[in-house]
């Protein structure tokens, strides 16, 4: 339960920004790097932003870039459809007439698109299918750009493997890499888990994540496209896409347990998963229910679920059981010896901007790479073990370059559809007990 | 005590036209609806009578904004107002019933098009988008229906139209200020005082910062619950500052400007201070109340993390009747 009014007086114009890492690279370090390092002039300079996605949540991200910064300019778009591109342009160009300067030779279309946005763009916000999000994000530091890059950081091993390097590349490089894990800008949650290590539960001895809601972004599918772009239309509902949901949904859910846990990532974990109802080709193939139990070094245990299913009990909840009392962290209480409720008011996807660019000007870079890796990893395991069956330790994990086919780079628009329907009209799932992957 | 207090009122509005064909009209009645899946939700709906009323608040009445002015002398037709806001549990059946698990997709130009009225009278109420995550947000079935849209409020009152031969619909500003001043000239309708809100109303002082399950406190003269706090309440009208200029000509039920950005939601919720509790207060959508949706275009079913918002059902009186 979210406090939605209370605290009035406090107004959402006060800016307090999370402590961003003071990690600039020095002037000769840029210099062995051959990197054109700009240093924006508060105000005055203009900051190039380019879209990597034209989706509702990378329309929104855009929207609150050039919020943050009155300086910044959309410049560059792609997405595999142009028609969503010049979509978007025209409803963010309404929005902020003034900052949305893109034109057509800036809007692009395809698998390649990302490096045109890329080369045209000061800061990159990535929120396209989650299976490119570690190669572009890694592309875009290469190329000594700043990035937003949406969750889940990656759906497979070797994805988290590319992410580490996007994250210790930006680190030496002095750029900026903003998570989407949106929980960790969040002041309520913030405080909720301060309180939390400062015993306001006591020992933290179970965690409870719930996601349950009936399916999102289930598209009808347009005549004319081809089996391809079909998939890319509706990407949450194929596995080679957006990993499913452990990876999609419970990643903000683990994201939160993980960071009660100081950014642990559990051992070892088993979970169940399986498809019941939503076998129609139009929910592709990804799973609709997944349960996964995980164990931390310590033997604290995180009980997940998630569900994606219509005409269900629905539950969106994370819950942390303690030895002396309970945490509601969505609802921002605490209860049990200790009673405790936060009454204010956020609005955590435009902090992420607000601490993004706010950064850049200051030339002082925010690396999230600390969490973003962790709480990416704890899901791709989940998921593989609601695949597999088989219990997946984070060794495994770590030892594997197992990728979704094809790899993100070898995608490209003339591509053969990695899955197709099978004769009984359904898209295949994997089958617990007899499916392995690493 | 109902009927006495209704039938105080009707002598102070004094209308005999009124009273006549008042008289045949049912003074509550309780609306059976049956779900898809066979449950049963009931709901209790209460004639509040036809009159003359004078809507605002005047210049002298502390708390008052500018926008509850200049007084206006109102007429109403009578109407039916459902003593309680609309639970969680009826909502929930809606939803379950009209929703589609199909997104309009991002053939954003069907965005534009969010203010294009929804389709009336067609077989089967196109309902909601799925909310993401979930929509009890963690209040139990009894706790009223929060975090929808105006859009959405009214898409419920057409399927409830549909499920029940009826006119269901929100209230008219006028309708719902007339409802909440129950045939008083208080400032609170059920008091004159802040003092008095305590027993009436979920409001700062009372609520501990979240809603509570609907009709646990006393009602109101018109024997409607929560019409003070609790959560906001939509009704029919656009918002506009000077709303009232326009009211003050219409001869009978105003519905408020013909256009506009926002609509009113009135009432005030659990965490108002008193002031906002006024029968003349009015509250309308503000911008933030969609900050917790990170898409654009933003939703046109739901407010993401919105508790303070809800609404309560009115039906209009079948012409037939009145005879």
């Amino acid at each position: 339960m979210v406090r939605s009014e209370a605290g009035k007086g406090e107004g959402r114009t006060r800016r307090d920004f999370l402590k961003v890492s003071t990690g600039v690279a020095s002037a000769a370090a840029l210099g062995t790097l051959g990197l054109p390092h700009r240093v924006y002039a508060a105000g005055s300079d203009v900051i190039r932003v380019g879209m990597i996605g034209c989706g509702g949540r990378n329309s929104g991200a855009a929207d609150q870039a050039l919020a943050a910064d009155k300086g910044a300019r959309l410049t560059a778009m792609c997405d595999i459809f142009m028609d969503r591109v010049k979509a978007v342009r025209g409803i963010l160009k309404n929005g902020k007439p003034g900052q949305v300067t893109v034109d057509d030779d800036h809007c692009f279309a395809g698998f390649d698109g990302y490096k045109r946005v890329i080369e045209a763009s000061d800061v990159v916000v990535i929120a396209n299918a989650a299976k490119f999000h570690p190669f572009h994000a890694l592309s875009a530091i290469e190329a000594g750009k700043h990035v937003f890059v949406e969750k889940p950081h990656g759906i497979d091993p070797l994805g988290m493997k590319i992410m580490q390097k996007a994250a210790d590349l930006a680190k030496q490089k002095g750029l900026c890499l903003v998570s989407g894990l949106h929980s960790r800008y969040h002041t309520g949650y913030a405080e909720t888990v301060q309180r939390i290590h400062d015993g306001a539960i006591g020992d933290v001895v179970a965690i409870e994540e719930n996601f349950l809601r009936a399916p999102y972004g289930v598209i009808d599918r347009k005549p004319g496209l081809s089996e391809v772009q079909w998939q890319c239309s509706t990407q949450y509902h194929f596995r080679w896409l957006s990993g499913d949901d452990v990876v999609q949904s419970l990643v903000h859910n683990l994201d939160r347990a993980s960071w009660v846990m100081r950014n642990q990532v559990p051992v070892k974990c088993h979970g169940l998963g399986g498809r019941s109802s939503m076998t129609e080709p139009l929910y592709g193939d990804v799973f609709d229910h997944h349960s996964v139990v995980y164990e931390f070094e310590n033997g604290v245990p995180i009980y997940a679920f998630c569900r994606t299913t219509t005409g269900c009990y629905d539950e969106s909840s994370s819950i942390v059981l303690g030895s002396k009392g309970k945490a509601d962290i969505l609802g921002c209480r605490i209860s049990g010896e200790t009673s405790w409720r936060w009454t204010g008011r956020c609005d955590p996807y435009q902090r992420e901007h607000d601490v993004l660019f706010a950064a850049i000007r200051a030339g002082k870079p925010v690396n999230n790479g600390d969490y973003m890796v962790p709480s990416t990893t704890i899901c791709v395991m989940g998921q593989i073990s609601c695949y597999t069956g088989k219990e997946i330790t984070l060794e495994q994990i770590k030892k594997s370059d197992y990728c979704y086919p094809p790899k993100p780079q070898e995608c490209h628009d003339d591509m053969e559809p990695p899955v197709k329907v099978e004769a009984n009209g359904s898209y295949p799932v994997p089958l617990p007990g007899r499916t392995q992957m690493i | 005590m109902c009927v006495v207090t209704l039938i105080a009122v009707m002598s102070v509005v004094g209308s005999v036209s009124f009273s006549a064909a008042q008289d045949k009209l049912a003074k509550k009645y309780t609306e059976t609806i049956t779900a898809k899946d066979g449950t049963k939700h009931s709901i209790d709906m209460v004639l509040v009578p036809g009159g003359e009323f004078t809507m605002g608040s005047p210049a002298g009445e502390a708390d008052r904004a500018d926008n509850e002015g200049p007084q206006c002398k109102v007429r109403l037709d009578p109407f039916y107002l459902c003593t309680a806001e609309t639970t969680l549990d009826l909502f929930m059946a809606y939803y379950h019933e009209t929703g589609t698990a199909k997104k309009e997709f991002v053939e954003v130009q069907e965005a534009q098009k969010n203010e294009e009225p929804a389709k009336d009278g067609v077989n089967a109420i196109t309902g909601p988008t799925p909310v993401y995550g979930d929509m009890t947000m963690g209040y139990s079935k009894k706790h009223p229906a929060i975090g929808m849209t105006w859009h959405n409020a009214t898409t419920f009152c057409k399927w409830l139209s549909q499920k029940t031969g009826k006119k269901y619909r929100l209230p008219t500003e006028a309708e719902w200020e007339y409802a909440s001043r129950a045939g008083t000239t208080s400032v609170f309708g059920v008091c004159d005082s802040a003092d008095g809100l305590k027993d009436y109303a979920w409001y700062g002082e009372t609520a501990d910062v979240e809603p509570h399950a609907v009709a646990t406190k006393k009602p109101n003269p018109f024997g409607l619950y929560d019409v003070q706090g609790n959560v906001r309440e939509w009704v029919q009208d656009f918002y506009s500052p000077t709303a009232y200029a326009e009211i003050a000509k219409a001869s009978l039920n105003p519905t408020g400007p013909k256009d506009g950005k926002v609509h009113v939601a009135r009432g005030g919720f659990y965490d108002s201070p008193a002031a906002e509790l006024r029968c003349a207060a009015r509250g309308f959508e503000e911008d933030w109340w969609r900050m917790n949706d990170p898409q654009i275009p933003k939703s046109k079913w739901w407010l993401p993390q919105i508790d303070s918002v809800g609404f309560r059902v009115a039906c209009s009186v079948e012409k037939d009747e009145k005879k």
